[in-house]
């Protein structure tokens, strides 16, 4: 009898003791966020860092354009105004198939190159019920170029203006403001320039942004060529620059000593030296368009 | 003895209806819709949660911001996490207060009460009082409600750029049902 009341005494009391709880936290303890995937976003303001991607692909159903220039080095002095006289384009769309895969498309005037690409986030970077630290993104990419050789007296068969690239994006969104990218790469060139020059060239990408403001970031870019032949005779290519968003668009105003804006370009054929002071203003505009 | 086990017995059974006392949302739903001139924007979530404890009439209802779906491109659903709700430092909206009227929540019926207390949302509170209709039924009561939030009480700052876009005021509407709590 008195294990009863004992029980009934202790059922009573623990009722009232959850009475007496903060409605608020009781409400944490049933709406918990951690049986539930939270992927993060927006970890890069654009598909584009600067002269390289970033992990972001273009969301399903989405077209961005983009828009490039680079001008020449600002060393030339007011006879070029700056370099602001001669300028390299590219243009480029980039269409989400998923919101985890896009391809693209470009066109450049820098050695009238055509680029192909296909991006697939592998994996992203998410809290709650996943852990996952990093967002993963392959680019597998592929570029034509399409500028009459030196020399029209060789037959040089279609297969010697053939660029490949293959490039994985691993990127931490670490904060609100900062995300850190680092992105290895390997440049396969079908023909290169001379014998000394390697044909397949591996790279290390580091680059990053910094948001002063939720529309205005810091970027930067540096691509570490592995030792070799082409690491002794080219430049890394470094990248610095501001991001400005409104709206749908993206503007990026940055310096570069690289003059290409696709892989093959600026990875192992960057020959401006910074600290001569060869380089160039250049800005991308990427603008969004929802096509659902 | 016997009397002390009936007057234990009739304070379990009053345990009963005091575990009665709190409601839980067993379905929620916010809807909110920003029309400006030049566009109309939607989004929805189900993940509305909240307590009522009746004896009192207090309540708390909540949703996490980066569960709102909808938009009108994937892009704007980041801005809206991103730049003007900032879901990572705010990852709620919370309403927690009282409920004004004394209606007896035994009684079946529709009725329609106000409720006041702090409406936090994008980190920055507010003193409101928010008319809903109430409808009691057996074990569950269902709420509805319509009203509206002023971006600039929550400093929820629109660029010129898009002020054409977004609505200064966002028409908001919720729908939810609750059941005692297990």
């Amino acid at each position: 009898m008195k294990r009863i009341i004992f029980t009934i005494i202790l059922l009573v009391e623990s009722c009232l003791l959850v009475n007496s709880q903060d409605l608020l936290s009781m409400l944490d303890s049933i709406q918990n966020t951690e049986d539930q995937i939270f992927y993060t976003d927006a970890t890069f303001k654009s598909i584009r860092l600067i002269n390289g991607y970033t992990s972001e692909t273009a969301a399903k159903n989405e077209l961005v354009f983009s828009i490039s220039h680079r001008f020449g080095n600002v060393n030339q002095g007011i006879y070029d105004f700056f370099g602001l006289d001669q300028s390299t384009i590219r243009f480029g769309f980039e269409y989400g198939l998923t919101d985890r895969i896009d391809v693209g498309v470009g066109r450049s005037n820098f050695e009238k190159i055509y680029d192909g690409f296909i991006k697939v986030k592998i994996t992203r970077q998410s809290t709650g019920k996943r852990n996952f630290p990093v967002t993963i993104t392959l680019l597998e990419g592929m570029s034509v170029k399409t500028i009459d050789f030196a020399y029209d007296d060789v037959d040089y068969p279609f297969s010697a203006r053939l660029y490949y690239v293959h490039e994985l994006f691993i990127s931490r969104k670490f904060n609100e403001k900062l995300s850190l990218q680092l992105s290895p790469v390997i440049v396969h060139r079908n023909m290169v320039e001379t014998q000394d020059d390697q044909n397949t060239v591996g790279a290390i990408g580091v680059g990053g942004r910094y948001k002063i403001t939720n529309r205005f970031t810091c970027v930067g870019e540096y691509y570490y060529l592995l030792p070799g032949n082409t690491a002794d005779n080219f430049n890394n290519s470094l990248a610095l620059g501001v991001e400005i968003e409104t709206g749908g668009h993206v503007f990026q105003i940055h310096v570069t000593n690289s003059t290409g804006m696709t892989e093959k370009a600026f990875i192992p054929e960057t020959t401006g030296q910074w600290r001569k002071g060869d380089i160039g203003i250049g800005f991308n505009i990427i603008r969004l368009f929802s096509l659902k | 003895m016997r009397k002390t086990l009936i007057l234990l017995l009739l304070l379990f059974s009053a345990k009963q209806s005091l575990c009665q006392d709190i409601y839980t949302v067993s379905n929620g739903k916010v809807h909110f819709t920003s029309d400006a001139p030049l566009e109309l924007i939607e989004a929805e979530s189900d993940q509305l949660n909240g307590l009522l404890k009746i004896s009192d009439r207090s309540f708390v209802f909540r949703v996490p911001m980066k569960t709102f779906e909808g938009f009108n491109s994937a892009l704007q659903q980041t801005h809206f996490n991103e730049n003007y709700l900032e879901s990572d430092k705010h990852p709620y909206t919370t309403f927690q207060g009282k409920i004004i009227e004394e209606i007896d929540f035994n009684v079946p019926g529709t009725y329609n009460v106000r409720g006041k207390g702090s409406f936090t949302c994008h980190g920055i509170k507010q003193e409101r009082i928010i008319k809903c209709k109430i409808v009691i039924g057996q074990n569950k009561i269902k709420v509805n409600s319509d009203f509206t939030v002023l971006l600039d009480d929550h400093n929820i700052k629109i660029p010129s750029v898009v002020s054409q876009k977004i609505a200064e005021e966002i028409l908001v509407d919720i729908n939810l049902e609750l059941a005692p709590k297990k």
